[in-house]
C-alpha cells in the first residue's frame, strides 16, 4: 500500500533572496526539527443567550523553532546566525514540502531571530536553535502559503 | 565515484603513515601501510602444518573495510552513516626462537598508538577529515596461535567513524 502522509525530511524552510514584491526563496538547506506553532489567544464571548460558555479567537499567534547544522560555509547559516545578534529582519516561507509542489503549506511572514542556544556538548554535532516569529512591517500582516500551479500563493492573516 | 568507506580507510592509511613517519623509531623501508581486500596474513600457512611458510619482513599495516550502517536522516540535507574500518598490525619476529617480551611490549605499544591516534575527535584538522570517530576497539591484543605456530605479532583494532553523508548514490 502506498504511502500517504507527508514526512519531515521532505518540508521545507526557505529565506528571501529577492525582494518581498518579487521573492526568490533559497532553502535553509541543514535544518533538522522544526516546529510550527499557531495558536490563538482567546476571548470570553459569554452570554446569557447561551448557557455553555463562548470563546472567540482574537490574535493568532504564530511562531517557528528550528536547528539547524552549523557550518561557517553555508550562506543561509551565516545570515540567520548573524541576525540572532542584529535587529535585522529576514522574510521567511516554512512550507510541508517544495515551493513548487502543489499542496504544499505554510506560512510565509518576516522575522527577527529571538533566541538562539546551542548545545556544546561531548559527541554533538552543533545544531544551535532558532525562534522566529512575525514582525510588523510595511509588507503587512504573516501569510498561509499555499502552493499552487507550481509557486506558493499567499493569503493574509487577517481577521 | 566515491565509496564512503574505502575513503575512510584511505584516509586512515595516510594518517597511520604520517604519524608513523614522525615517530620514534619511524616507519623503516621493509614497513608498509595499505589498504587491501585481502591481506596475505589471512592465507599464510602455520609453521605447524610441517613446512617453513615465507616470512615477510618489516611490520605490515592493513586497512580493510567491516561494515556500514545508516542511522537515518541527520537532516533534510544529509544522512547519518556510520563506517567501520578494520586495522590489523602484522609482524613477523625474524630472530630465532621464541619472540622475546621486549620485542613484543614495542608491538603492542603501537598497536596502543595506532588505537589512540584514530579514535581522537580532538585535533584540528582532523585525524580522518570530514569524518568523526566514533568507537574503537581493540578486537586481539595479539593472536595467539600467530603467535605460537608462526612467531608473529598479529593485532586487530576496530574502529568506526560517524559522516553527515549525501543521501544521493
Amino acid at each position: 500500500m502506498a504511502q500517504s502522509g507527508l514526512i519531515g525530511p521532505k518540508c521545507k524552510l526557505y529565506y528571501n533572496t529577492g525582494n518581498f514584491a518579487t521573492p526568490v526563496w533559497a532553502v535553509v538547506p541543514k535544518v533538522s526539527d522544526l516546529m510550527i506553532t499557531a495558536e490563538a489567544d482567546e476571548a470570553d464571548a459569554s452570554s446569557r443567550e447561551s448557557g455553555a460558555k463562548l470563546t472567540l479567537k482574537t490574535l493568532q499567534g504564530l511562531e517557528v523553532t528550528f536547528k539547524m547544522r552549523k557550518d561557517p560555509a553555508d550562506a543561509a547559516f551565516l545570515i540567520i546566525d548573524n541576525a540572532a545578534v542584529t535587529y535585522d529582519i529576514l522574510d521567511f516561507l516554512v512550507l510541508d514540502g517544495l515551493s513548487t509542489f502543489n499542496t504544499a503549506r505554510g506560512y510565509r511572514f518576516e522575522s527577527q531571530i529571538f533566541s538562539h542556544t546551542e548545545s556544546q556538548n561531548l559527541g554533538d554535532v552543533l545544531y544551535p536553535e532558532y525562534k522566529i516569529k512575525p514582525a510588523p512591517t510595511t509588507n503587512g500582516p504573516p501569510s498561509r502559503a499555499v502552493v499552487a500551479s507550481g509557486a506558493p500563493v499567499f493569503t493574509a492573516m487577517a481577521p | 565515484m566515491a565509496t564512503e568507506v574505502l575513503d575512510v580507510c584511505d584516509r586512515v592509511v595516510a594518517a597511520i603513515t604520517e604519524y608513523w613517519e614522525a615517530a620514534d623509531p619511524p616507519k623503516g623501508a621493509a614497513d608498509r601501510v595499505v589498504r587491501d581486500y585481502a591481506p596475505e596474513f589471512s592465507e599464510t600457512p602455520q609453521e605447524g602444518e610441517g613446512f617453513e611458510p615465507p616470512r615477510p619482513a618489516g611490520r605490515r599495516v592493513w586497512v580493510f573495510p567491516d561494515e556500514s550502517v545508516h542511522h537515518g536522516e541527520m537532516d533534510r540535507e544529509g544522512d547519518d552513516d556510520e563506517h567501520f574500518v578494520v586495522v590489523a598490525i602484522e609482524e613477523w619476529y625474524d630472530g630465532a626462537g621464541t619472540p622475546p617480551r621486549d620485542w613484543l611490549d614495542v608491538r603492542l605499544a603501537f598497536t596502543k598508538s595506532l588505537w589512540k591516534l584514530l579514535r581522537n575527535a580532538r585535533p584540528e584538522p582532523e585525524v580522518i577529515a570530514g569524518f568523526r570517530p566514533e568507537s574503537a576497539e581493540v578486537q586481539d591484543w595479539y593472536d595467539v596461535p600467530m603467535l605460537r605456530f608462526n612467531r608473529a605479532y598479529l593485532s586487530f583494532v576496530r574502529l568506526s567513524y560517524r559522516e553527515i553523508a549525501d543521501p544521493n548514490p
